[in-house]
């Protein structure tokens, strides 16, 4: 008998605890939300987010009536890091320090990065050696025990290394080194409860914790991000980048950093749906069109894209009064080649290369006339056809190309047609009409097997599609993020012929242009 | 297990041959209290002090964590929903663990204790790896086990991972290696005579199982439901691996003391903590009662 008390009792004890941990769930969830994001953030964070959280919470049930669920999960950057690649599950990752987002982005775990606020490496000083420690020096000076943070593992030991190397000081520190903690805020509390004397933290986490800290221009020069980074394996990312948006628009996410004592960056200000106005050149029209499409379908944005010449762009562009984006000045401009960019440049910046493309020499297939450089062009009775230099950018680039060769005049005598736009350039010698002409690549790539292609071999044989974001632009973040989605689309590039080069400096493309020689100017592309 | 022997009752001959009850106090361990003479004063003083030296510690640990408590903010604890949440799951949790550890932990000392059988060195070497392993080790082998196919299949039904039922089961995979370990030692000090007895007078090994063992088994019970629940109460690490630390859902105490150390809210931690000390002491304090109780039954 006793021992099936036992039992009873035992299964009855669970089954009352079992109903009152359904209480305890069902108090919790108050509202069945249908929609919810689950976001991991680094626990240092978590007085601002929670802040927008509850804000952001409110505004989405004002805005669409009915309620949104944030579910925020608390730990370490790295822990959470290290979470979220098994458990593939999740939205958003704002991590303590932008390192961790780097990482998440090598591995493939984040795409989208929006930064927040920004931190720096600062001398957090206990308060009983406030008043004998005042700088590097002293520290250093002094009988101290100071604590830093583990260098292979986290942000800041790292910029601890590099800031105290730089300032040649790293062996002298390293001595005073009495413990390595794993977070930067085992250090913080290490200082705060007086366990060491001194150590190098994130001024946001002094402010945090209330501690008295000095600086160092050696400490200032690692200066860090607090970024929010969207997760791969999120199965609604513009539901996660509406929320990110919010977190990261002065008004609401900013805000809340802002009473946190956070160093904020300059955020895109808050619109439910942003609408962007975006200028390409005619030739980057078929390899952007899909990636746009795509982009606002990621974001849940607007995007206006108008592909024309870039002459005709630049024109527009040239007429709208104080580049307001609002009358219609674009928010970013893909220019057909570097050359168009310069006359507006002075309205843009974060110009990088994206894509370059080639210009060649189309033939017959086969190649009869035996031509292998541009000199052979001007074999006496070669008919040949080539770009009008103002009414497209082929034209000009391949007068320019033909000039500093110095062939212009030996060349031109052999030109039948002067076509008005870079895609009749094919054609003719596909017909027959034409022996020869200059091309880009992407355009011979329908016709491949009834042609052949000489290559160029000359920095001027080229044309390079730079990506630029309007200083007058109100959605710069949002631009910045275009740029990094359409780096991710090397593919639907590299297909239609173009030659990938992102990531290389600008600078690397500005060809020089000789004297006499006029800028091309096309209207048409 | 217990459960699975109810024709101890319905079959004859069984019942002709009931097995005696298990005698009330012949089996519990007689008082171990030894006189203290005079010249053994300075032996018992010399470990005094020591014991003394722990005690202090132990003392001083609580009472400068109370010199961090910030009062006002104790209060906060119950009335914060976010809070009361935890302190809730936390004392529910826990005895939800304790209860499922002390249920898996009887048979499997009984076996461990009283049946031989191949591999038995193994199984006990097994059984200690959740005490041997990192806290976090435990958490992260539990959320990869939950990512495999059989894993996801099992949370089709119920979610484990990132949910309370999987601050449950980190818990209990903690505590029941505890609390086996107390059942094996508490087995090992019952004398297998009235179990014996009880076979040889036509009991099966269940009957004996039922109405000897487990009976007599209840004083290693109750240290091992104690063991089980400060274990699960402390456990932290597999916790914040597995089960996450999302307010409202699955932050236990340990958690939300995490929580605030980590944006320097050391009054707060302090207070939690200060909270969870007292409850951690009520609850042993009515285990033992209770448990002094049980043996009386």
């Amino acid at each position: 008998m006793q021992a099936r008390v036992l039992v009873v009792v035992s299964i009855v004890a669970l089954a009352l605890l079992g109903g009152a941990l359904w209480m305890l769930q069902q108090s919790s969830a108050t509202n069945q939300a249908t929609d919810q994001l689950v976001v991991y953030c680094a626990a240092g964070i978590r007085a601002p987010l929670e802040d927008t959280v509850a804000a952001y919470e409110k505004y989405w049930q004002e805005k669409h009536g009915r309620p949104i669920r944030i579910e925020v999960e608390y730990g370490g950057s790295g822990t959470l890091l290290s979470k979220l690649k098994v458990a593939e599950r999740g939205d958003l990752f704002l991590a303590g320090d932008d390192s961790y987002i780097q990482l998440g982005r090598e591995q493939g775990l984040i795409d989208e990065e929006l930064k927040l606020a920004s931190m720096k490496p600062v001398i957090a000083v206990a308060q009983n050696r406030a008043e004998e420690i005042r700088s590097l020096d002293d520290l250093l000076g002094g009988n101290y025990r100071v604590a830093m943070g583990v260098v292979d593992g986290t942000a800041i030991g790292e910029v601890t290394r590099k800031a105290l190397e730089s300032a040649k000081v790293w062996d002298a520190f390293q001595q005073k080194v009495e413990v390595t903690k794993p977070t930067v805020n085992d250090l913080a509390s290490d200082v705060q409860l007086g366990a060491v004397d001194a150590a190098i933290i994130w001024d946001i986490t002094a402010r945090q914790h209330d501690l008295k800290y000095i600086t160092h221009p050696a400490l200032d020069a690692q200066a860090a991000n607090v970024s929010i980074g969207v997760l791969s394996s999120t199965k609604q990312p513009s539901a996660a980048l509406h929320f990110a948006r919010f977190l990261a628009s002065p008004e609401h996410g900013l805000a809340n950093f802002q009473k946190h004592h956070f160093t904020t960056v300059d955020g895109d200000r808050w619109v439910d749906v942003p609408e962007v106005t975006f200028f390409g050149g005619g030739l980057n029209r078929k390899a952007m069109e899909p990636v746009i499409d795509a982009f606002q379908k990621r974001e849940g944005v607007r995007v206006n894209a108008v592909f024309q010449g870039c002459g005709a762009l630049n024109a527009q562009m040239s007429t709208i009064e104080g580049q307001n984006t609002d009358f219609g000045f674009p928010d970013a401009y893909i220019a057909c080649d570097v050359y168009y960019l310069e006359p507006v440049g002075e309205w843009f910046d974060n110009k990088s290369a994206l894509s370059s493309t080639r210009i060649v020499i189309v033939t017959a297939k086969g190649n009869p006339h035996s031509i292998k450089t541009l000199a052979d062009l001007a074999k006496p009775g070669l008919r040949l056809v080539l770009g009008h230099p103002t009414h497209c950018t082929l034209g000009g680039l391949s007068e320019r190309l033909l000039k500093v060769e110095g062939i212009y005049d030996d060349v031109m005598k052999n030109v039948i047609e002067m076509q008005p736009s870079s895609g009749f350039m094919v054609p003719p010698v596909v017909s027959g009409a034409a022996d020869a002409s200059l091309a880009y690549y992407p355009d011979t790539l329908a016709e491949r097997d009834k042609i052949s292609v000489v290559e160029i071999d000359t920095k001027y044989a080229k044309a390079v599609q730079p990506f630029a974001i309007a200083t007058t632009s109100k959605h710069r973040q949002l631009m910045r993020r275009l740029y990094d989605f359409i780096s991710k689309h090397r593919e639907s590039y590299e297909k239609l012929g173009f030659d990938w080069v992102v990531g290389r400096p600008l600078e690397e493309f500005e060809v020089f242009t000789p004297e006499g020689v006029r800028q091309p100017s096309g209207s048409q592309n | 297990m217990a459960a699975d022997s109810p024709d101890v009752t319905t079959s004859g001959p069984a019942t002709e041959a009931s097995p005696p009850r298990s005698p009330k106090g012949e089996t519990l361990a007689p008082s171990t209290v030894l006189p203290v003479r005079g010249p053994d004063l300075p032996f018992i003083l010399a470990l005094g002090l020591i014991a003394s030296v722990y005690v202090i510690l132990i003392l001083g640990m609580i009472s400068s964590t109370m010199f961090y408590v910030q009062w006002p903010v104790v209060g906060e604890v119950f009335t914060n929903p976010r809070y009361r949440y935890a302190v809730l799951l936390t004392l529910i949790s826990c005895s939800i663990t304790t209860i499922l550890s002390v249920w898996v932990a009887v048979p499997t000392a009984y076996l461990m204790t009283r049946v031989n059988f191949p591999g038995k060195r193994l199984a006990d070497a097994i059984l200690d790896i959740p005490i041997v392993l990192p806290p976090l080790v435990i958490g992260l082998a539990l959320l990869m086990l939950f990512q495999t196919p059989p894993g996801r299949f099992l949370q089709g039904y119920v979610r484990f991972t990132y949910a309370i039922p999987g601050v449950i089961l980190a818990q209990f995979m903690v505590s029941s290696a505890f609390a086996i370990r107390t059942m094996m030692a508490a087995f090992a000090e019952i004398n297998p005579r009235q179990e014996q007895v009880a076979v040889t007078l036509g009991c099966t090994r269940a009957q004996a199982f039922w109405w000897v063992v487990l009976p007599e088994a209840r004083r290693g019970m109750v240290p091992a439901a104690t063991i089980a629940w400060a274990r699960a109460m402390g456990e932290f690490g597999p916790v914040l691996v597995f089960a996450g630390t999302t307010p409202m859902r699955t932050e236990v105490m340990p958690t939300s003391i995490f929580l605030e150390l980590q944006v320097g809210n050391l009054g707060m931690a302090a207070g939690i903590a200060i909270v969870m000390v007292a409850l951690a002491l009520a609850v042993l304090i009515l285990m033992r009662w209770a448990g002094h109780g049980a043996k009386m039954l």
